[in-house]
C-alpha cells in the first residue's frame, strides 16, 4: 500500500500518460528478457499458455527420434482446424438448398476462401493420420503403462472424436462424394437390424432402425441429418474433443511428463510421487536468487526457452507444410448431392474404408461388433498388460521386434489368404446359399481375422509368459490389418464392391 | 542454435505460403478481362463524363442474382460488355451479345445460364462454361441454346426457333405420347420425357454435345444405341431427328416460376367434329403405332395382325360406334401368330380415363372418316 504522502504528491501531470507504454510492457511481459534460471524459471510460471509445460523439460523428451513430434503435431492440426473451421462457419450454411453453393462460393468468390477450405480439409486429413502415428509411438513406447493408463483411455477417446469430427464433416459439402458415404454411415448405424431381424425381435426392439434414426433426425438423408452432422461438428464433437484433449495434456503433467526409461534418474520436480517437493521448490525459487544452472535437477533443461523455440518452429512447420499443400490441391467437391444417382462405388472417406471391407461382409459383425471390440480391445491394453519396464525406448530388446515381425508377417499372410479365398470363391453364402443370417453375422472374413488376432497373441502370452509380449502381438496385428483392409478399400475395390486389381479394369458405366 | 534457425526458417516458410495464398487469390482471370475491358472502354468512348465512370470502375466481381430462377449468374464478371454496343468488335469475352434478344430478355432480370447452361457461380472461364469434372450441365452450343427457349416458351408457335417448332410438332405428330410421358401426359410404355435434358445419356457425367448427337442417332435408328429398345423405328430423316432433338431439350425440368413465362396462347377450336377428332387422334399419340393418318403399318413381329400395327381405315366396316369406343377404352392384347413365338412387344393400351368420353366420341368420328369414300355417307357432317 503506498503511503498517504505518496498519493497526495503526483508526479507531474503527464507522467502517468508518458509512463503508460514502458508500465503496459511491464504489466505484460512481466520478467523481461534477463536469462537467468530464475528468470526463465518465471516466464514459464507466471504465463497462463506456458505454464502447462514444466520449468525444466527432461533431455530424453526432446528427443526426435522418441516422440517425432507426433503429439504435438496433432495439437496443432486441431488448432489450425479450429481456426479455419470457425472461418469457414462465417460462409456456410446447413441447408440442403444453400450449402453446396456456399462451398462453390468459397471457391469462386470468397477472398482466401479456397485457401481456408483446402487448409481445413488437408489438416483435418492430417489429424486422421497424426493421431493414429501418435497411439503407434505411444504403444511401442510403452508409454501407456502406469501411472499413463488412464490417459491411454483418453487418447483412445480423442482417436474415436477425431475420426467424427472428420466424418461429420464429410457430409457438410452436400455433395456425392458426401451423400453416398453417408448413406454408408447411416447404413451402418443401422446394422443392428441385420442381428434383430434374424432373430425376429425387429417389432419389438429395433436398436438399428433407432441408432440410424437418432443419427439422421429421420429416415432420409436430408435437411435434418445435414442439421444434426452441423451441430456435431461445430458444437459436441469439438466441445467434447477440446475438453478431453485439455484432461489429456494435463494427465501428461500429472504422470510425470512424457515417459522416459526408468533408469535414468528422474527429474527431481517432476516425479509425481515428489509432486510436494516439487512445489515447495517452486516456491523457494521464486523468492529466492541463487538457483544456479548446476542447481537444476539432473538431465533436465530450462523449458524456456529452448522447449519453446522447439514448439513454435514445429507448429510453424505444420502450418508452412499443410499451408503449401492447400495451394496446390483443391479439396474435391463432387457434383451436388443428388439421391437418385447412386455413387458405384460409394465410398467413405479412406480411413474408415478397411471397416467398409469389412462391412462388406456383415454390416453388423464389420460396422458395429468388430470396430466396438477393437476399440475396447486397444483401451483396455493398459490394463491387460501389467508388465513393468521397458518404458521410453522403442521395443526394447531382441524378443519383441522379433514379435513385432512375427506377428506382423502372421497377420498378413493370414488376411490375404483370407482376403483371397473370400475374392476368389466367395464365403460361406455362396456355397449354402440357405445359410442363415446370424451364422454370417458370425463367422465372416472380419470376424475370423479379429479371431486369429485374439487366438496368435493369446498363443504369444502362453508360449513366453509375458503379457507385454501378447499387447505388441495384438496391436502389430491391428495395425497391420487397417493398413492391409484400408489398402484393399481404397485401391482394389470397384463397382458394386467388385475386385478390381486397378480402376482402369472397372466397366463403364452404362 | 539449430533451434532457432529451424523456427526461422519455418516462420519464414509461413510467411511465403500467406503471401503466396493472397497473391493467387488476387491473381484471378477474370481481373485482367476487367482491366482489358477499362482499357478498350476508355479507347472507344469519347464523352468525357462516360470516360470518367469507366475510368472510375472498380473491378468486382458481377452477378445477376436471380431470386425468381433460385440462381445466381456471375457470367457478367468477364463478358463485362455484353450490354455495351460499342464492344461489338471486340472478341470474346468482351464483345456484345449478338442479337436482339436482350432487348426483351434482360440479364438482370434472366440472367444467362437459363439460355445458355454452364456454371453460372463460377469465376473461372472453365468452371463457368462447364468444362470441369463433376459439373453436369455445360455451356449449351449452337441449336442446343434454341432449345433452351423451349423451356419457357413450352406451347404453341415461337418466331425465330424454327427447329423447335418443328420439332414440337413432329413429336405431337409421330405419336410420342402413346408411350412416353411428359409433364404428367402420355403413358408409361417408354421412358418419362419429362426431364429428358438432363439426362446423361453417355454416362461421362456431363450433359454435352456427345448426348445430343447419341440422341439424334437413337431417333434415327433406336436400337443402334440402346439394343434392346421396342421404340419403333420411325423413318426420320436427319433434319428431323435433329428438330425432335431440339424440342426434347426444351424438357429440362427447370421449374419456371409464372412471372417468367409467356402469355398462353388459347387453344384452337376445330370447325367440324372431324376435324377435332382428328386432334385428339394427334393429341393422344394414337399415330405413334397406327400411322400418321391411321394407315397403319408400325412393325410389330409375330403378331396376329400379319406382323404389324393394324390400319385403322376399316374399323367403320368392323364395328358400331360404341363397340369402338369400348374397344379402346378396354385396350387390345394382342395375339401371337405362331404361339410358340415370342409375344408381340406391342400391345394397345386401355385408353379409358385418360380419354374423356366426349373426346373419344370425337376420336371415332374422325375414325369413321377414314373408311373409303361410297358416295353417300355424310350423316355426320
Amino acid at each position: 500500500m503506498p503511503d498517504a504522502a505518496e498519493r497526495s504528491a503526483p508526479p507531474g501531470r503527464w507522467a502517468n500518460l508518458r509512463a503508460l507504454p514502458s508500465n503496459f510492457w511491464r504489466s505484460l511481459m512481466r520478467h523481461g528478457l534477463e536469462g537467468t534460471p530464475r528468470n526463465r524459471s518465471l516466464v514459464v510460471m507466471s504465463n497462463v499458455f506456458l505454464h502447462v509445460h514444466s520449468v525444466h523439460t527432461h533431455k530424453h523428451s526432446l528427443r526426435w527420434s522418441y516422440t517425432f513430434g507426433l503429439g504435438l503435431i496433432s495439437l496443432f492440426l486441431f488448432a489450425i482446424l479450429g481456426a479455419t473451421g470457425v472461418i469457414l462457419m462465417m460462409f456456410y450454411v446447413p441447408s440442403t438448398e444453400l450449402a453446396y453453393d456456399r462451398i462453390r462460393d468459397l471457391a469462386f468468390v470468397v477472398t482466401g476462401g479456397r485457401f481456408m477450405r483446402n487448409l481445413h480439409r488437408w489438416t483435418a486429413h492430417g489429424m486422421v493420420v497424426a493421431v493414429l502415428l501418435h497411439m503407434v509411438r505411444v504403444f511401442y513406447t510403452g508409454a501407456y503403462k502406469p501411472p499413463r493408463e488412464l490417459n491411454w483411455v483418453v487418447g483412445m477417446l480423442l482417436l474415436v472424436l477425431t475420426l467424427g469430427l472428420s466424418f461429420t464433416g464429410y457430409l457438410l459439402p452436400w455433395d456425392q462424394l458426401a451423400f453416398w458415404a453417408i448413406t454408408i454411415g447411416s447404413a451402418i448405424a443401422g446394422s443392428a437390424r441385420e442381428v434383430t431381424d434374424a432373430l425376429g425381435v425387429t417389432q419389438v426392439l429395433d436398436v438399428g432402425g433407432a441408432a440410424r434414426a437418432l443419427l439422421l433426425g429421420g429416415t432420409e438423408i436430408g435437411q435434418d441429418a445435414l442439421l444434426r452432422f452441423y451441430v456435431l461438428h461445430v458444437v459436441i464433437l469439438p466441445g467434447v474433443a477440446a475438453a478431453l484433449l485439455a484432461v489429456h495434456v494435463w494427465r501428461i503433467r500429472k504422470d510425470g511428463g512424457l515417459s522416459r526409461p526408468e533408469e535414468a534418474p528422474p527429474a527431481a520436480a517432476e516425479t509425481e510421487s515428489a509432486g510436494a517437493t516439487r512445489t515447495y521448490g517452486l516456491m523457494a525459487l521464486v523468492k529466492g536468487d541463487a538457483t544456479r544452472e548446476d542447481a537444476l535437477p539432473e538431465n533436465t533443461v530450462l523449458s524456456w526457452p529452448r522447449l519453446f523455440i522447439v514448439e513454435g518452429a514445429l507448429f510453424a512447420s505444420v502450418l508452412a507444410a499443410f499451408g503449401a499443400l492447400s495451394l496446390v490441391f483443391d479439396a474435391p467437391l463432387k457434383a451436388l448431392a443428388n439421391p437418385s444417382v447412386p455413387e458405384n462405388p460409394a465410398k467413405a472417406p479412406w480411413y474408415f474404408l478397411g471397416l467398409q471391407e469389412l462391412v462388406s461382409y456383415s454390416g453388423f459383425a464389420g460396422g458395429v461388433m468388430l470396430p466396438g471390440i477393437a476399440v475396447l480391445g486397444l483401451m483396455l491394453i493398459p490394463y491387460l498388460d501389467r508388465e513393468p519396464g521397458g518404458v521410453g525406448t522403442w521395443l526394447r530388446d531382441r524378443s519383441e521386434r522379433r514379435e513385432v515381425a512375427v506377428s506382423a508377417a502372421a497377420a498378413a499372410a493370414f488376411i490375404v489368404g483370407v482376403l483371397a479365398i473370400t475374392v476368389r470363391y466367395g464365403w460361406l453364402r455362396s456355397w449354402f446359399p440357405g445359410i442363415p443370417q446370424l451364422v454370417i453375422t458370425a463367422v465372416n472374413p472380419g470376424t475370423a481375422i479379429v479371431a486369429m488376432f485374439a487366438a496368435k497373441s493369446a498363443w504369444s502370452v502362453h508360449r513366453s509368459g509375458s503379457t507385454r509380449l501378447g499387447a505388441i502381438s495384438l496391436f502389430t496385428m491391428f495395425c497391420v490389418g487397417f493398413v492391409i483392409l484400408t489398402y484393399v478399400g481404397t485401391f482394389l475395390r470397384g463397382p458394386n464392391w467388385g475386385f478390381y486389381w486397378s480402376q482402369s479394369d472397372w466397366p463403364l458405366a452404362h | 542454435m539449430a533451434a532457432r534457425i529451424w523456427f526461422a526458417a519455418s516462420s519464414f516458410a509461413v510467411a511465403v505460403v500467406l503471401v503466396l495464398a493472397a497473391v493467387t487469390d488476387h491473381s484471378s482471370e477474370w481481373r485482367r478481362h476487367q482491366e482489358r475491358y477499362k482499357e478498350r472502354a476508355l479507347a472507344k468512348e469519347k464523352v468525357f463524363s462516360v470516360r470518367d465512370l469507366v475510368s472510375g470502375m472498380a473491378l468486382n466481381v458481377q452477378q445477376y442474382y436471380l431470386a425468381g430462377l433460385n440462381r445466381i449468374d456471375r457470367c457478367a464478371t468477364c463478358h463485362l460488355g455484353l450490354q455495351n454496343p460499342k464492344m461489338a468488335d471486340e472478341p470474346q469475352p468482351l464483345t456484345t451479345h449478338p442479337g436482339s434478344l436482350l432487348e426483351s430478355h434482360a440479364p438482370q432480370t434472366f440472367g444467362c445460364t437459363v439460355c445458355h447452361g454452364g456454371q453460372g457461380l463460377a469465376t473461372t472461364a472453365a468452371a463457368a462454361h462447364g468444362r470441369v469434372p463433376n459439373w453436369e450441365q455445360p455451356l449449351r452450343q449452337s441449336l442446343q441454346i434454341e432449345a433452351s427457349c423451349g423451356t419457357c416458351h413450352d406451347g404453341g408457335r415461337l418466331a425465330g426457333a424454327e427447329h423447335l417448332n418443328a420439332g414440337r410438332v413432329l413429336f405431337a405428330e409421330l405419336g410420342c405420347v402413346g408411350c412416353h410421358r411428359v409433364a404428367g401426359r402420355g403413358l408409361d410404355i417408354g421412358p418419362d420425357l419429362s426431364v429428358v435434358a438432363s439426362k446423361d445419356f453417355t454416362g461421362d457425367g456431363r450433359i454435352d454435345s456427345d448426348d445430343w448427337q447419341w440422341n439424334i442417332e437413337h431417333l434415327l435408328d433406336p436400337r443402334s444405341r440402346t439394343p434392346t429398345s421396342i421404340m419403333p423405328k420411325f423413318g426420320l430423316g436427319r433434319d428431323q431427328a435433329t428438330a425432335l432433338v431440339v424440342y426434347l431439350y426444351s424438357l429440362t425440368g427447370t421449374v419456371i416460376p409464372s412471372a417468367y413465362r409467356p402469355p398462353r396462347r388459347p387453344e384452337i377450336v376445330a370447325a367440324t367434329r372431324v376435324e377435332a377428332g382428328r386432334r385428339v387422334f394427334v393429341e393422344y399419340g394414337c399415330g405413334g403405332c397406327h400411322g400418321h393418318h391411321g394407315e397403319g403399318g408400325l412393325a410389330n413381329p409375330n403378331s396376329a395382325s400379319g406382323g404389324r400395327v393394324p390400319a385403322l381405315a376399316k374399323v367403320k366396316e368392323g364395328y358400331w360406334r360404341d363397340a369402338l369406343i369400348k374397344k379402346i377404352g378396354e385396350g387390345v392384347r394382342t395375339e401371337k401368330a405362331d404361339p410358340a413365338g415370342p409375344a408381340p412387344p406391342l400391345n394397345m393400351p386401355a385408353w379409358r380415363g385418360h380419354i374423356s368420353a366426349e373426346n373419344l366420341d370425337l376420336l371415332v368420328h374422325y375414325l369413321f372418316s377414314l373408311a373409303p369414300k361410297s358416295g353417300d355417307d355424310d350423316w355426320d357432317k
